[in-house]
């Protein structure tokens, strides 16, 4: 799960950790403080008052003796004033005491004073009232001596063995206190001991981690830059040579709007000719309307004539006929002159004369025959004149009918062509509006190209400070990296 | 005919003059002797039959075939009441056999029919155009005189030599059957 903790998370938990720790320390090191502190505090006001009170109570019967012996020495009553005051403050002090002892070795060292103080007190009443009187100074020595020695010595004594217990007790909580103190201090070194090795862990780990994180980063950002840098190269390189396309696709454009004007131009010429050719070509329709009628009068005629021919060609056929009968009544007929000459040949000298007779008929055959095949040959040559005909007629027929279906074809071809040459005008106007819008879109598009030739050049601009960017970046990820592996920049 | 070129009016009176010059000349047979002749074509050769030695010209006449072993004998045909074997004249002369004889001439001597495909004309010339067949050519089959007609020389066909050639073909006994 660490690994796929953020920066800022890692961060955050090494400081939360930290902060934890410290605080920890914090609460411990008050808490010894307190400790320690109060463990002062008691010796301070606790013990130290006490040893305090009992010197002071030694200086107070210290006082209240030498006012006792002023007062014994010189019967002075202020002295003894003094003595009685301090007397007071004895008291004072030992209700204090009494107080301020918590204990009962301590109650009673203090009842042990206050007897003894007593009991001072008694003698020094018993002697002061010694000296009021008339006894001498000596006598009043003794009784000093005898008296009051002894109870101050008792007094002393207790004082001392109090003062030696709370000496005692006050060596006692100053060597608890320091105790507490040292204990306070070595909880707070180990503490902080752990603080730092857990803020020297932390660190280490994230330093290792974020550096681990941040060195891979960098050398991203390294190959990123790189990277940017080559693209950056390409980009400003694309730039120029689109600066440059889009300056020759400026200069082609020129040229396509001067080409369209005169596609333009020629388009309006288009049409007009068109119209002219439409005009022409409804005349040729006519035109060609009234020669398909005489191309059909033609046809009618000329089938006329086929028809005539044909009539020529059977009358010759009859004639033939008729003539095949006469060629063979004529070889008949010289058949029979023939015999009759052979007959006359065997008739004798009677038979000359028919003989002659016979001659002439046969002559007469013979022209006949002669004039049949004359004949036949006329008959031939109209006939194959009338074939000759008739062919060249149907020939001429067939041309006719072509001719026709040529005059069909084109009167429809002038047909189409003026379908044609309409469509051609409105193709043609509509040439001329489209290369007008042509051009409108062309010169938009030449503005347009205009703007990207400068988007191109601001392109090449902005790519030279992505370049400048790019190789800044490249130095900062080196920078980043020898700050964050000094081993790997070396 | 006087000619082709020649108008219809001019030959139909050159005609007419020549048919009444015929009836006012006197006849030339008294001074030059005269030979009437038929001059067919046999093959590609131009013959020539002459009229004295036949009886009669005719054409188209219907032959019926005869099994026989003559292979010159087409047939029979009837012909004025009587029954005429009929030869074919191109087998006799030495040529194959004509496949469609329309012409039949009868002989005047026999009662034969001489078979033949083309009859050119009719034609009488002096008889002293006429002259033997040349000993240096080659002598043709039942010929022995030739005549000039036109620009060719035709062979006149001896009918009797063909006669004789027949009745050798033919047994005696069969020839004295005919009628």
């Amino acid at each position: 799960m660490g690994r796929h903790w953020t920066f800022g998370q890692k961060v955050g938990a090494s400081f939360a950790l930290l902060v934890v720790l410290a605080t920890v320390m914090g609460v411990v090191s008050f808490l010894a403080l307190r400790a320690v502190v109060s463990s002062k505090d008691r010796v301070i006001d606790v013990d130290a008052q006490l040893l305090l009170g009992a010197q002071r109570l030694h200086a107070l019967r210290e006082s209240k003796g030498s006012s006792a012996r002023e007062f014994l020495l010189t019967r002075d009553e202020q002295a003894l004033t003094t003595m009685q005051q301090a007397r007071a403050d004895v008291l004072t002090v030992l209700g204090q005491l009494k107080r301020n002892v918590s204990d009962d070795e301590g109650r009673r060292l203090v009842d042990a004073i206050i007897d003894a103080e007593t009991a001072n007190q008694r003698a020094l009443d018993d002697v002061v009232a010694i000296r009021r009187t008339s006894a001498s100074l000596d006598e009043v020595v003794r009784a000093f001596e005898n008296r009051i020695d002894p109870t101050r010595d008792r007094l002393d004594a207790a004082i001392r063995e109090f003062v030696s217990r709370e000496e005692q007790r006050l060596q006692g909580a100053k060597q608890a206190s320091t105790d507490t103190a040292s204990f306070a201090t070595t909880l707070v070194a180990v503490l902080v001991t752990i603080v730092l090795l857990c803020a020297i862990a932390a660190g280490v780990v994230l330093t290792k981690t974020l550096g681990r994180q941040i060195g891979t980063a960098v050398g991203q950002v390294q190959s990123s830059s790189a990277e940017l840098q080559a693209a950056a190269t390409q980009q400003a390189t694309g730039a120029k040579e689109q600066a440059t396309a889009m300056s020759e696709i400026a200069t082609t454009i020129g040229e396509l709007l001067a080409t369209s004007r005169q596609i333009t131009e020629s388009a309006r010429r288009v049409a007009q000719i068109a119209e002219e050719t439409a005009g022409a070509a409804r005349s040729g329709d006519e035109t060609v309307d009234q020669g398909h009628e005489s191309v059909a009068a033609i046809r009618r005629q000329v089938d006329l004539v086929v028809n005539h021919m044909l009539e020529l060609g059977k009358k010759s056929q009859q004639i033939g006929t008729v003539l095949e009968i006469v060629s063979e009544l004529a070889e008949q007929t010289n058949i029979l002159a023939i015999n009759a000459t052979i007959e006359a040949a065997g008739a004798g000298e009677t038979g000359k004369r028919f003989a002659v007779v016979a001659d002439e008929i046969r002559k007469l055959a013979d022209r006949v025959g002669g004039s049949t095949k004359e004949i036949r040959g006329l008959i031939d040559d109209v006939r194959s004149a009338v074939n000759t005909t008739v062919m060249a007629t149907e020939t001429g027929s067939k041309a006719v009918d072509a001719g026709s279906k040529q005059f069909g074809h084109v009167t429809a071809s002038f047909k189409r062509i003026v379908g044609l040459v309409t469509t051609t005008t409105e193709a043609a106007r509509e040439i001329e509006l489209s290369i007008k819008q042509q051009m409108s879109a062309v010169e938009q598009v030449n503005v347009a190209i205009a703007n990207i030739a400068q988007a191109s050049r601001e392109t090449e601009a902005s790519t030279g400070q992505t370049q400048q960017t790019a190789s800044q970046l490249a130095l900062l990820s080196k920078d980043l990296l020898r700050v964050i592996r000094p081993e790997a920049s070396a | 005919m006087s000619g082709s070129g020649m108008l219809v009016p001019d030959r139909i009176a050159e005609l007419r003059r020549a048919f009444d010059r015929s009836f006012a000349e006197a006849s030339e047979s008294g001074v030059t002797p005269l030979e009437d002749l038929l001059e067919i074509t046999i093959g590609a050769t131009p013959y020539a039959l002459r009229i004295a030695e036949l009886s009669g010209l005719f054409a188209d006449v219907r032959m019926t075939p005869l099994p026989t072993p003559v292979p010159e004998l087409i047939g029979i045909a009837g012909f004025r009441g009587s029954v005429l074997p009929v030869y074919d004249l191109a087998a006799i002369l030495g040529f194959p056999r004509a496949r469609n004889p329309r012409w039949l001439a009868i002989a005047a001597a026999r009662p034969v029919g001489l078979a033949f495909e083309q009859f050119d004309r009719h034609q009488r010339i002096l008889r002293n155009d006429i002259v033997p067949q040349s000993a240096g050519s080659r002598p043709l089959r039942h010929v022995r005189e030739m005549f000039p007609s036109g620009e060719r020389i035709r062979a006149i066909v001896c009918v009797a030599s063909v006669l004789e050639a027949i009745t050798s073909r033919v047994p005696p006994g069969a020839t004295q059957r005919e009628p």
